[in-house]
């Protein structure tokens, strides 16, 4: 199966001396196109460290990451950029939704920054599927935290994505708008054939997951 | 693939930006309306200093004309008037020139009336009108006064004139108008109708008479002498004299651009500081702009989109703040320019208005503007994401703890002061600290000009009253006017509000030298004045001084200058004027055998001795003394042929004596201050209602102008100072706001762990305190340096006689009261808005 995320050697470094904190401290890891990977882990175990620079949010002290045939290393800032908005989703753990934007321009940010025409059938079903549809015109400060997790998560799902990278999607979520999520995504990653790399508490979330991949000390332990 | 950037999304951006993010919004447009102002402010102020001096320029060439060709016929004007370069003229028939002894060195042409030429040379009557009838004459000011011509309508005038072939008449002419002169013009006309002229000088028109003076202005204004001459060319004319306005000379223009220059440069003062202080405004005290970035960042803004987003709302903010920035600045200017520039018949501030000025601040201010976003854009676009978040994150340094681990009040106070926000902090008090210094600078300016010196030497006495005749240096006085009578002086006498009138007589009398007086003086104007040249070489430049010496030298004659004197006059001749022989009897002076003989202003006896006589008007009086002779004291001038003189001062009651008919020069008049007030409307009606021909100074309008003298000289850098110091208080004040409202969260869990709302307030209270201690900290040793090391040699630059540094901290007081003021008050304030709602919450909330 083709691999479209690997990792080699990945290090991140914060500080020095006594100070040094190793956040990431050498990890390997391949994960194939259309798989489902859940990455669990105690808190300041290094999880959100990695999803930040499998997606090229930050910047590897050492090693490297290929997304497909790209490697993240040798683009500039701009094309690292126009390449993680159109082949990554994010879902991040505190939404990053634009508050001066309400919730549809939200959802459509990123096609927008792109320059490119939204799918409008195919948004307004994920916007069903979440439950948005009676808040498209909202401002995220008018959302409840549920809420604006789920702006986040179609967002994510809005410009179809190669790969999702998710920190704790349904951290905000009850168990059944939970499993619709979840759901959801696995239904998209199947019709798109798209990878979704996601941190989660949750076991029973994990559970649904193709891959478990669990992270100590920056380290992967188990997978 | 890695192309397609949407670029529009940046202006929506900012649309909502602005929409949802009024405060901050407000405040930067507030500081980019503030930084337009004072650049419209400076450049609208230097653009009219500017034009100012130029028009000084044209004034003392007597014309607004770019060129005045002279002594042309009337077929050589029509055919100058016919070249290309010509864009329009002025033309003056003159039929010759007034010649009277008593118009000094002024020179008064007298011309066929023209209006528009009187425009341009400023001659146009203010009471009554140009001549429109036979023997109709309109004069200024200053020539009526010489020739002793009271100002009334219809008065008979009596002129001597010499007309253009040098033959001299003495006509009558009916007065029909006058107007008042700029007291530089050297040069004016005397207006008559063209039928007076016909008739006094029938030739004049004539094909042959060179009568035509042609002012004209060109398309092109620029080397004007190189055009003059290329229009003659062109136009075949030759013997033709020109000459070309001062303000469109290459130099002068210059020197006048230099005199801008002082104001041009506070805008790089302006510049300098509205970068700081927007950039502190825009980024450095909004934490959550930060985040907001990071956020976008993330979600694929692209660094050039970024820096799109930052340029769109930096020109936003720019266009926003233009035209309140153009009418505050033009509204400053309006006021100070009304101040500043003095002598322009209209209001100063509409007559040197462009649109210039508007345009260059507006440029500035986009590039001040784009300067402050500079470094938040280049920094935003470089970083990662989460390098961009981590950069938004306040790392506390290391504290010590207590033994016990308790903390109070203040320690918690002390590491919120010094632990968070360094930067912001120093950043906005390096900006106080730019706006304290200029305003420091400006008042010790201001306290080292010293008014009482100033007085002391240019009015030492409350009043002077002077012969219309003598008001001005180049005025020759007129011994025959009645302007200042017997009655004048005891009216003031009897007045309640007159502590002293002292009176001054002159009279010029041809005198005899002895051989060895004679001989003395050329000995002493032999002498070398240095080593190049002799005393009597130095004043090559004054030919009717050098013929009087040579006349004194050939034959023993000259020009004695009797001057009656008594009270502040004799005080000031004793203060002033060194004795170079003999020394000062009062009793011996008053007596009347005696007079003090007062010559050039240079050690050495250049007059008679002490104890030699000279006989005046037949009396013979003894030398008392003689002494160097300061004439600061005399309005006026003296007649050609007393250009070389020699005075003999004596009490008034000899003089009178002497030369019982003599009227009145000058008097001093000193009164009780109390009574300035009533004093003053009695000169008023003195000066306007009886006596045009008396000319009033007042040490009061010396004091007022001086007063607003110094005060224009600070004015402008002043202004900006102020300006930017409210700027950086705007900033100060956003930072404290960002401070405590973007520790809402912190606040609620401080209450949710048991802190009372008076402890929360004292924390408040505390930080405030501790935070304007900070600034205090970095401020006052730096502006105390300044005051007392720099700004002595920024006052002694000045090189001013009437000033002396002083030193002061008296705008230091005042803005650490303010910043004061701030830190304690704007915490408070915000403090009550995020206390409000649950607990729960403002434990929730999240930015």
């Amino acid at each position: 199966m083709e691999t479209i995320l690997k990792a080699t050697g990945l290090k991140k470094y914060y500080g020095k001396g006594e100070t040094l904190v190793k956040a990431l401290d050498g990890i390997d890891l391949e994960i194939e196109r259309g798989k489902f990977a859940a990455i669990i882990g105690t808190s300041g175990s290094g999880k959100s460290t990695l999803l930040n620079m499998l997606g090229g949010l930050d910047i590897p002290s050492e090693g490297s990451i290929k997304v497909g045939n790209t490697e993240l290393a040798k683009l500039n800032s701009e094309q690292a950029t126009i390449f993680r908005r159109k082949q990554i989703g994010f879902i991040f753990q505190n939404y990053n939704l634009v508050p001066v934007l309400n919730v549809w321009e939200n959802i459509i940010f990123p096609i927008t920054l792109d320059g490119r025409k939204p799918d409008k059938t195919f948004i307004m079903q994920v916007v069903r599927l979440l439950g948005l549809e009676k808040k498209l015109d909202s401002l995220p400060n008018n959302l409840s935290g549920g809420q604006q997790q789920r702006v986040a998560i179609a967002r994510a799902l809005a410009s179809k994505p190669s790969i999702i990278l998710a920190d704790e999607p349904t951290g905000n979520l009850d168990t059944k708008t939970s499993d619709d999520v979840i759901g959801l995504l696995k239904m998209t990653s199947k019709e798109f054939n798209q990878t979704i790399v996601m941190i989660t508490h949750n076991s029973e979330i994990a559970q649904m997951a193709d891959r478990i991949i669990r992270i100590e000390d920056g380290r992967i332990v188990a997978q | 693939m890695l192309a397609n950037n949407n670029l529009k999304v940046c202006r929506t951006l900012v649309k909502r930006d602005f929409k949802f993010h009024h405060n901050k919004n407000c405040i930067l447009v507030a500081a980019t309306m503030l930084v337009t102002a004072l650049y419209t402010f400076v450049f609208l102020l230097g653009g009219s200093i500017k034009g100012a001096f130029l028009l000084n320029y044209q004034y003392t060439y007597g014309s607004t004309s770019q060129i005045l060709y002279t002594e042309l016929t009337n077929q050589q004007a029509d055919i100058i008037i016919e070249n290309v370069n010509v864009k329009n003229t002025v033309r003056l028939n003159t039929i010759g020139q007034l010649t009277d002894p008593m118009m000094g060195q002024r020179l008064v042409k007298l011309a066929v009336t023209n209006y528009a030429y009187a425009e341009t040379v400023l001659s146009v009557p203010t009471t009554g009108s140009l001549p429109k009838n036979d023997n109709e004459i309109a004069l200024d000011g200053f020539t009526m006064n010489s020739l002793g011509i009271p100002y009334e309508l219809g008065t008979p005038v009596t002129l001597l004139w010499t007309d253009l072939e040098g033959n001299a008449y003495a006509s009558d002419f009916t007065l029909c108008g006058w107007w008042t002169s700029s007291t530089i013009f050297t040069e004016a006309c005397a207006w008559i109708a063209a039928d007076t002229a016909q008739k006094l000088f029938p030739s004049y028109q004539d094909k042959s008479s060179h009568s035509v003076t042609l002012g004209v202005n060109l398309h092109q204004p620029k080397n004007l002498d190189q055009q003059a001459a290329t229009i003659l060319e062109e136009q075949g004319i030759t013997g033709v004299n020109f000459t070309t306005n001062l303000a469109y000379n290459k130099v002068r223009q210059e020197q006048a651009m230099q005199k801008a220059m002082p104001f041009y440069s506070l805008s790089i003062v302006v510049m300098l500081c509205g970068c700081l202080m927007i950039y502190c405004i825009v980024h450095v005290a909004a934490q959550q702009d930060t985040l907001y970035y990071a956020a976008l960042k993330s979600l694929g803004m692209t660094p050039r989109q970024i820096r799109r987003l930052l340029l769109e709302q930096g020109c936003a903010i720019s266009f926003l703040g233009f035209f309140p920035g153009w009418v505050l600045g033009f509204g400053l200017y309006f006021v100070i320019a009304n101040r500043m520039i003095l002598g322009v018949e209209k209001n100063p501030a509409l007559y040197f208005l462009s649109w210039l000025p508007f345009i260059a601040a507006a440029l500035c201010t986009l590039v001040t503007i784009l300067l402050s976003y500079l470094i938040p854009t280049i920094r935003l676009s470089h970083m990662t994401p989460v390098q961009t978040v981590r950069s938004a994150t306040i790392y506390l340094p290391r504290h010590r703890y207590s033994s016990d681990g308790r903390i109070t009040l203040v320690n918690l106070a002390l590491r919120t002061t010094f632990g968070r926000n360094q930067w912001r902090t120093i950043v906005s008090t390096l900006s106080l600290l730019l706006a304290a210094v200029l305003i420091s600078s400006a008042w010790i300016q201001y306290v080292s000009f010293r008014e009482d010196m100033y007085l002391s030497i240019i009015s030492p006495w409350d009043y002077s009253l002077i012969d219309g005749s003598a008001y001005l240096s180049v005025q020759r006085y007129n011994e025959s006017n009645y302007g200042i009578t017997e009655k004048t002086v005891k009216e003031l006498q009897m007045r309640p509000e007159v502590i002293a009138v002292s009176t001054l007589k002159s009279r010029e009398v041809e005198l005899n030298a002895s051989d060895e007086l004679r001989q003395r003086i050329v000995d002493y104007y032999n002498q070398p004045y240095d080593e190049t040249m002799t005393r009597k070489e130095t004043q090559a430049g004054y030919p009717d001084w050098c013929a009087g010496v040579e006349r004194l030298e050939q034959s023993g004659e000259y020009i004695g200058l009797v001057i009656g004197v008594n009270g502040a006059y004799l005080q000031y001749i004793l203060d002033n004027c060194p004795f170079t022989s003999g020394s000062f009897d009062d009793k011996a002076f008053a007596s009347g055998n005696y007079v003090l003989a007062a010559g050039a202003y240079s050690k050495g006896i250049s007059t008679p001795a002490e104890g030699e006589t000279v006989e005046l008007n037949g009396c013979t009086y003894t030398i008392l003394g003689s002494v160097m002779n300061d004439e600061g004291y005399i309005s006026g001038t003296n007649s050609t042929q007393a250009a070389f003189h020699i005075v003999y001062i004596l009490p008034v009651a000899q003089f009178d004596l002497l030369f019982p008919e003599q009227a009145y020069r000058q008097l001093a008049i000193d009164i009780d201050p109390a009574q300035q007030d009533t004093f003053e409307i009695y000169l008023d009606y003195y000066e306007q209602e009886q006596n045009q021909d008396v000319k009033i100074m007042r040490r009061s309008e010396y004091a007022t102008n001086f007063d607003v003298a110094r005060l224009n000289m600070v004015l402008p850098k002043l202004i900006v100072a102020l300006v930017l110091f409210g700027i950086a208080l705007i900033n100060f004040a956003n930072i404290l706001v960002i401070k405590t409202i973007s520790r809402k969260w912190e606040f609620a869990i401080y209450e949710s762990l048991g802190m009372t709302n008076i402890q929360l307030r004292c924390l408040i209270l505390l930080e405030g305190i501790f935070h304007a201690i900070l600034v205090f900290v970095l401020l006052v040793p730096v502006v105390i340096f300044f005051s007392a090391a720099v700004m002595p040699a920024v006052v002694e630059a000045i090189g001013s006689w009437c000033t002396v540094y002083r030193f002061s901290l008296l705008p230091l007081w005042g803005v650490l009261l303010m910043i004061l003021l701030l830190a304690v008050t704007v915490p408070f304030i915000c403090l009550r808005f995020i206390t409000k709602g649950s607990l729960t919450e403002r434990m929730r909330y999240i930015e």
